[in-house]
């Protein structure tokens, strides 16, 4: 009977791996002497600020395709309507100056609470 | 004095601040991720720079390990975004279509092959004749024990791509077996 070469086992006993230098592990181990571990991430990524930011960068988004609706050109579509006349929503009176500096001082407290949250983290690191 | 602990009681120990049982996971994994690195830089140097890197980034990032893998899958993991973000930076220092020399300078399979014929050394001359991504995979599946939903995580695949990938490399491993040293392998089998 005809010997075959079995790969598979040749591949499980024989393959060898790459010895890197001897003094490897010193050179490693002398490279971290001075490094410190990193905090976890999780320990000062808040999921509620993230989730917050997110769901504020969606409204904004909501809100800009709904302030974009009332000024489409629907006739173009054909004779399809809507059950609502959309032409009559006026957007325009909610999105003012009022409503940009709400939002925009929304952003920057978001962003302090998050710097505030960095800070206490990497004061405790420290 | 870590003989008989696993990774976990160890990492447990280096969050503690015990900085040298960290010496006792290089010690048990530096194989591994320094042939990761000369599958693909193909050059002892830069293989051990990254090999270093690795060592270095996954202690600083230990308390980041989630312990719902294993420690190896996540240090080569680590091992092939640290390889590949170095050759995307460094051009290999060695020329790519003679993928066999360093390893066989390192193996001792030398020039003459008819003079060393066991298998080991045939083996892993042919391994050092594969590409980069094929030599892993088989590295990973055959010494690493990576699992092929492992395989998959560490080389950014889905299962079922990490197996056909590997399917394929052992393919090509039995050609370049047949078509280079057939007589070898006769010579062996008698």
């Amino acid at each position: 009977m005809e010997k075959r070469f079995d790969i598979e086992k040749h591949l499980r006993d024989d393959l060898e791996l790459s010895p890197p230098s001897p003094d490897f592990s010193k050179k490693v181990m002398g490279a971290i002497a001075g490094t410190r571990i990193a905090p976890a991430s999780r320990s000062y990524l808040n999921k509620k600020v993230v989730y917050g930011t997110g769901l504020f960068f969606l409204l904004l988004i909501a809100a800009a395709v709904v302030y974009a609706l009332p000024s489409f050109n629907w006739s173009a579509a054909g004779k399809f309507r809507l059950p609502v006349d959309v032409s009559r929503l006026d957007i325009g009176q909610y999105i003012n100056r009022k409503t940009v500096n709400c939002l925009l001082f929304g952003n920057v407290l978001l962003g302090l609470m998050f710097l505030d949250k960095y800070l206490i983290r990497r004061g405790r690191a420290v | 004095m870590h003989a008989g602990m696993d990774d976990i009681e160890i990492i447990n120990q280096v969050l503690q601040g015990d900085q040298q049982s960290f010496e006792e996971l290089i010690k048990r994994y530096q194989h591994f991720v320094f042939t990761i690195a000369l599958r693909y830089s193909r050059n002892r140097e830069d293989a051990e720079e990254i090999a270093q890197d690795v060592f270095v980034k996954a202690y600083r990032s230990l308390a980041d390990f989630r312990r719902d893998a294993k420690f190896s899958t996540w240090l080569c993991t680590i091992a092939m975004n640290t390889t590949k973000t170095f050759l995307r930076k460094v051009k290999p220092r060695m020329d790519p279509l003679d993928p066999a020399m360093v390893h066989a300078q390192h193996t001792g399979y030398g020039a003459n092959p008819t003079e060393k014929r066991s298998t080991q050394l045939l083996v892993n001359h042919v391994i050092g004749l594969l590409s980069a991504d094929d030599a892993t995979i088989i590295t990973l599946f055959y010494k690493a024990e990576q699992s092929i939903e492992e395989i998959g995580v560490i080389m950014g695949l889905t299962a079922n791509a990490a197996k056909v990938k590997l399917h394929r490399a052992r393919l090509r491993l039995k050609e370049k077996l047949e078509l280079y040293f057939a007589d070898e392998i006769k010579e062996i089998l008698n």
